[in-house]
């Protein structure tokens, strides 16, 4: 009933027990069972906090790392909490998170220095607040108001009483959601990986780790863990208090699921760590003299960001600014003169200017996914072979935003697959990933979230990764084919409208535009949006007045922005397609870009950088190199330093600029990581000013020795990279001298007449590179297709916290991916028996009080009359029966 | 002593008797009730909330945050279960269920994105969902809202163990729900879903839910309300201050005057008694 009905619902002992006895099986408690992930690595500043709760049971709790923090992912590990458990019997309702009881919900907020968070700070979508909950915190008694919201205050204090939507700070619409949703197996421990934000992230909102204005202190903020348990109802409290809490606890799931952690009540069970962050990536203070520019590739953003502080800071500073842009603009400025030093995996034309490559950096590009498999579990290893990546280049499968009731959207694609994971290829390559039931392969529920996993999330500008990638499914005999016509061995054929498509490029493109006439004749209309159906009964509805290729193409202008902000917060770059009520109102449709993607089902796919890739711990693809073992079966490369190496060795040197080509002929012969690029550093060797030539010479040198060496601390190589070669780093040290000196040399060659007599620089292994840094490592996954062990058998261990990936059970990583159960009917009880009992007990009554003559005893009364009467049957049925018997 | 032994126990069981004729005036009254004075009640309530839903309809209000319980809110119209626009209110206590049908608060109205449940009577009070059981795929539902017409179609009926339908978020269903058993004798609760594939909105229609709201546990299927007991026991000293009058007038105007003064009375008190208590009977009865 309405708590707004005050004094509605008085209360007895009694009604009390009742309700109890109800309400404990009025809900039918499944606890869950998963396994136990296993404990984080000890970081340097890992946190391990014991916990008391305020019902005085224990528990701890481990962060893993708390200082120096950047936009990263940490881990947040807990024993001792209150199993989560998977409520069911609720008819109707869905939504498989909002029915888990006693989540762990973990946030950012901040707060003054020194002082404790206050609900008002913290990054929380859910912020109403039951007063009976809520006992923990004051809280304005009368009038009592039904359920309050804690409207989020920013760090310029203002106030969002809202904050879903375009309501909220502006940067959760940018970034999302802020805040995970862990939950906590059988034995009470659990684990979670939280995307760390600093104040780049959420300017407004938090602003972590960067002052609000200059000169003022940095903002403070703190990871703040919110254990949802069995509330326990301030023993403190009034009677009534306390009868009402216990009413609410024992009632009400929705204060004890994810949203109701900021009650009060379980709000005094937090646990707060205090984080501290590191300056914005690549930081120098501000000395007033002007930056050493450097341009180009993305590959090396990672490693500058280490290098450039690192040697602002050295005793004899360096100050450098990093230019991030696609190649090609950076060496078109070089060419035209307006840059001085560009980085990039391609000779770069000087012009007039003599110019020398030195090498800089080992990287590559890989394709990261987000994606979890029908248990809702995360899949963390995954094969792609170049006609797969050349099927998805190419629009080429038919997406589920396509119906055959409008052929203008996929009647060129006819017999196509709907996404990746629905063609038999890719289910071949990749047994172990489990489709969702459905139509499509795809592992998204919604409709409106497009259709991630049928093209790649791509970076739109021009450049060597477009090459490079174009390169490699050039070099495969099966995606040749398939790009030039052949139907794969199921029967796809590529997206007619990339014909012709001349490989390799500088740039992706997306060439299907979907293109209707919004009054062609077989558009159906009025649209309707709830139904998702226009008015001749269709699926969906055609787009009209939208431009198709926009809402579905996924273009990101920085290749790194494709991991840290699109598959590491899991937020496609697809626009939503139906809008809610603004299309009924009558209001021009207004396209957005998508939610993100719930856990459990995440699906996107991407190309990204391995550096950036690592740093957010995404998962790479194994790709297939071309080669096949002996068994005839392909071999798949992960990304690993090994594998790039062996890539690098079985390059061939050019002889104009001293570059080392990646040949794919030898990453197939080899089982090289077909994704590998060499990153080299030009500049011109003639009219250079003496400072500007020393400083990059100077910055080359530091790059290449020091630089090179790999660690997480500032000033090292990250992980992402492979080490130079001992002789390509040399061959840098000679450019730089060249760029000192300023000697007109137009090539340096390497010190070696064959890549493969370069020796193995430090940190080459088998790790592969990408999947969360702090998971233990995974078992291999069944079904490997290559037979290849040194190759394809690399286990990628992926941020699922799942360490055992045989269990059938989902991992506590958030994932909202538990099944709803059966329908649990509920029982009447005893109250089946209750109005038969009232008859029962009113005739026999009745015939008590009769028998013993009360009733119809006097037969001169009225009744007495009745009953007489009534009886009359009843006697003469007995006369005749005494009759019978006496004859007898 | 034969004779007097008879009188003796005839002694007794006399002055048992008004006690024993009470008590089966009063489960016997129970029954009546529930066969037949609950549904003259019902009856008479979804007149009243036909006239306040049909105005909203004409003219919809303000879209509320909180729905008090006990609002009307929607019409439901079953062909297969005989309903005609029969209105649905807010709440799902046993008491809000008086009238026959109720929608569960912590579910989107019914025609809003999402899954809307509405709890319906098997024996008393109409007995609106008597036949739920018998509805069957294909089947369809009309609702009438504010916020438009919606038609359901049902996609089958679900008892214990069966599994829960898979739903996508954007989806609009109806799940009903009842009890299933003899008439009043009722054993598990059973639950139809539906399916929206047809609606036309009116004017402002309001399709996202406004809010849920967090539903006790005198809301959930077979659930008994509580606060019945309290009511129940004011009934109760209401019926013993009516038999006290009627005993003094009794003695002061006559039998004849008391009856007439009286009964009227009585009748009003146990009507409320009975209602009282099968508030404290399983909300789907």
């Amino acid at each position: 009933m309405n708590p707004t009905r005050p004094g509605a619902r008085p209360r007895r002992v009694l009604a009390a027990a009742i309700a109890f006895t109800i309400a404990a099986s009025a809900v039918l408690l499944i606890p869950l069972l998963h396994p136990a992930p296993a404990r984080a690595q000890d970081g340097t500043s890992a946190v391990t906090r014991d916990v008391t709760f305020s019902d005085g049971a224990t528990g701890e709790i481990t962060v893993s790392k708390t200082e120096d923090l950047r936009n990263e992912i940490v881990r947040v590990e807990w024993s001792g909490f209150t199993p989560s458990m998977q409520t069911g019997g609720i008819a109707g309702s869905y939504g498989a998170l909002a029915q888990t009881r006693y989540p762990v919900l973990i946030l950012q907020c901040a707060h003054a220095p020194g002082e404790a968070a206050q609900r008002e700070n913290c990054m929380a979508t859910y912020r109403t607040v039951h007063p009976q909950a809520d006992l923990a915190e004051s809280w304005p008694t009368a009038p009592e108001p039904a359920s309050a919201v804690l409207p989020f205050t920013d760090i310029e204090g203002t106030s969002y009483p809202d904050v879903f939507g375009s309501n909220g700070p502006s940067d959760w619409l940018t970034y999302g959601y802020g805040e995970r949703v862990g939950l906590t197996v059988a034995d009470g421990t659990g684990a979670i990986d939280f995307p760390i934000r600093t104040g780049d992230e959420s300017p407004a909102s938090l602003g972590c780790g960067r002052s609000p204005a200059a000169g003022e202190p940095a903002s403070e903020c703190s990871l703040v863990i919110v254990p949802v348990r069995p509330m326990t109802c301030d023993p403190a409290a009034s009677a009534r208090e306390r009868l009402k809490c216990n009413q609410t606890s024992n009632s009400s799931l929705a204060t004890h699921n994810y949203t109701s952690a900021l009650m009060g009540s379980h709000w005094r069970n937090r646990i707060e760590v205090p984080l501290q962050f590191a300056p914005p990536d690549g930081y120098c203070e501000d000395t007033g003299q002007s930056r050493l520019p450097v341009m180009g590739s993305e590959l090396t953003a990672e490693a500058l960001y280490s290098w450039i502080p690192a040697m602002c800071r050295a005793d004899d500073p360096l100050e450098m600014t990093y230019l991030s842009s696609g190649e090609n603009l950076a060496r078109q400025m070089y060419t035209g003169g307006e840059e001085d030093f560009v980085l990039g995996s391609r000779p770069a034309d000087g012009g007039d200017r003599p110019t020398v490559h030195a090498p800089a950096a080992i990287s590559g590009f890989g394709i990261a996914f987000v994606l979890d498999d029908s248990d809702g579990k995360q899949v963390t290893q995954l094969h792609l072979n170049a006609r797969l990546v050349a099927k998805l280049l190419t629009q080429s499968y038919t997406g589920t935003f396509c119906s055959g009731s409008e052929p203008w959207l996929c009647g060129h694609l006819e017999g196509n697959p709907t996404d990746l994971l629905a063609d038999p290829e890719f289910q071949a390559l990749n047994p172990h990933v489990t489709k969702r039931s459905g139509n499509h392969g795809r592992g998204l529920d919604t409709f409106d979230r497009g259709d991630p996993m049928a093209s790649l999330v791509l970076p739109s500008s021009l450049g060597d990764v477009p090459d490079a990638v174009t390169q490699w499914i050039l070099a495969d005999h099966d995606a040749a084919a398939f790009l030039a016509g052949a139907p794969d061995e199921s029967g796809m054929t590529v997206n007619p409208l990339f014909t012709g498509w001349a490989l390799p490029v500088d740039g992706f493109e997306w060439r299907d535009n979907y293109t209707v006439a919004a009054d062609a004749a077989d558009v159906t209309k009025p649209y309707d949006a709830v139904m998702k159906t226009c008015g001749g009964g269709l699926n969906y509805c055609p787009y009209t007045g939208v431009n198709l290729p926009e809402a579905l193409s996924q273009s990101s202008a920085s290749i790194r922005t494709i991991a840290s902000r699109v598959l590491a917060i899991a937020q496609s770059l697809q626009v939503t397609r139906f809008s809610t009520t603004q299309e009924i109102a009558g209001q021009p449709l207004v396209l957005k870009r998508s939610d993100p993607q719930d856990m459990g089902f995440r699906n996107m796919i991407g190309i990204v950088d391995l550096a950036t890739a690592d740093r957010y711990g995404l998962n790479l693809a194994a790709l297939s190199t071309g080669g096949a073992d002996d068994a005839g079966a392909p071999v798949f490369a992960a990304p690993t330093t090994a594998n790039m190496f062996k890539a690098v060795q079985g390059g061939v040197i050019d002889e104009d600029s001293g570059m080392i080509r990646i040949d794919y002929g030898e990453v197939a012969a080899r089982g090289a990581y077909p994704g590998t690029m060499l990153v080299y550093g030009a500049a011109p060797t003639d009219g250079l000013d003496d400072a500007t030539a020393a400083g990059y010479a100077e910055f080359l040198e530091y790059a290449v020795i020091a630089g090179q060496v790999p660690g997480a601390s500032q000033g090292r190589l990250p992980t992402g990279y492979l080490s130079l070669p001992p002789q390509l780093a040399v061959q840098s040290v000679q450019a730089a001298e060249s760029i000192r000196t300023q000697d007109g040399a137009v090539v340096v060659p390497p010190p070696v007449d064959d890549p493969d007599d370069l020796d193995p620089p430090p940190g080459v292994d088998d790790d592969p590179i990408g999947g969360s840094p702090t998971t233990p490592p995974a078992s291999v996954p069944t079904g490997n297709p290559s037979g290849d062990a040194t190759s394809s058998a690399v286990p990628n261990p992926g941020a699922a916290p799942s360490a055992d990936p045989t269990s059938e059970a989902p991992p506590g990583s958030g994932d909202g991916a538990f099944q709803t159960t059966a329908t649990q009917a509920e029982d009447a009880g005893w109250a089946t028996w209750a109005l038969p009992g009232a008859l029962a007990l009113g005739a026999g009554t009745l015939a008590a009080a009769m028998a013993s003559g009360a009733i119809g005893a006097d037969p001169a009364s009225r009744l007495g009359r009745l009953v007489h009467a009534a009886a009359w049957p009843v006697r003469r049925l007995a006369a005749a029966g005494a009759n019978l018997a006496g004859r007898r | 002593m034969p004779g007097s032994r008879k009188a003796a126990v005839r002694a007794v069981a006399r002055s048992l008797t008004p006690a024993l004729l009470r008590i089966s005036v009063g489960a016997l009254g129970l029954v009546v009730f529930a066969v037949g004075l609950s549904w003259v009640q019902a009856h008479r309530e979804q007149a009243v909330l036909d006239d306040a839903i049909s105005a909203e309809i004409a003219d919809p209000g303000a879209v509320l945050e909180s729905i008090p319980a006990g609002t009307p809110l929607a019409k439901l119209t079953i062909g297969e279960l005989g309903l005609d626009g029969a209105v649905v209110v807010q709440g799902t206590t046993s008491a809000d269920l008086d009238s026959g049908l109720g929608h569960r608060r912590d579910s989107v109205l019914p025609g809003q994105t999402g899954v809307s449940v509405l709890y319906g009577r098997q024996s008393m009070f109409g007995a609106p969902f008597a036949d739920l059981a018998g509805l069957s795929a294909g089947d369809e539902i009309g609702v009438v809202t504010p916020d438009g017409s919606f038609t359901f179609t049902v996609d089958g009926v679900r008892r214990d163990g069966d599994p829960l339908p898979a739903r996508a978020e954007g989806d609009t269903a109806l799940v009903l729900v009842s009890a299933e058993g003899n008439p009043f004798r009722p054993t598990k609760s059973i639950y139809v879903d539906a399916t929206l594939t047809d609606r036309e909105l009116a004017a402002g229609a309001v399709t996202e839910a406004a809010s849920l709201e967090a539903v006790g546990a005198d809301e959930t299927a077979m659930a008994a309300d509580p606060g019945g007991w309290f009511t129940l026991v004011l009934w109760l000293q209401a019926l013993v201050v009516a038999l006290v009058a009627m005993s003094w007038t009794r003695h002061r105007l006559g039998r004849r005057e008391a009856l007439i003064m009286g009964l009227p009375a009585l009748a009003a008190v146990m009507w409320n008694l009975y209602e009282a208590a099968f508030r404290l009977l399983p909300n789907l009865l």
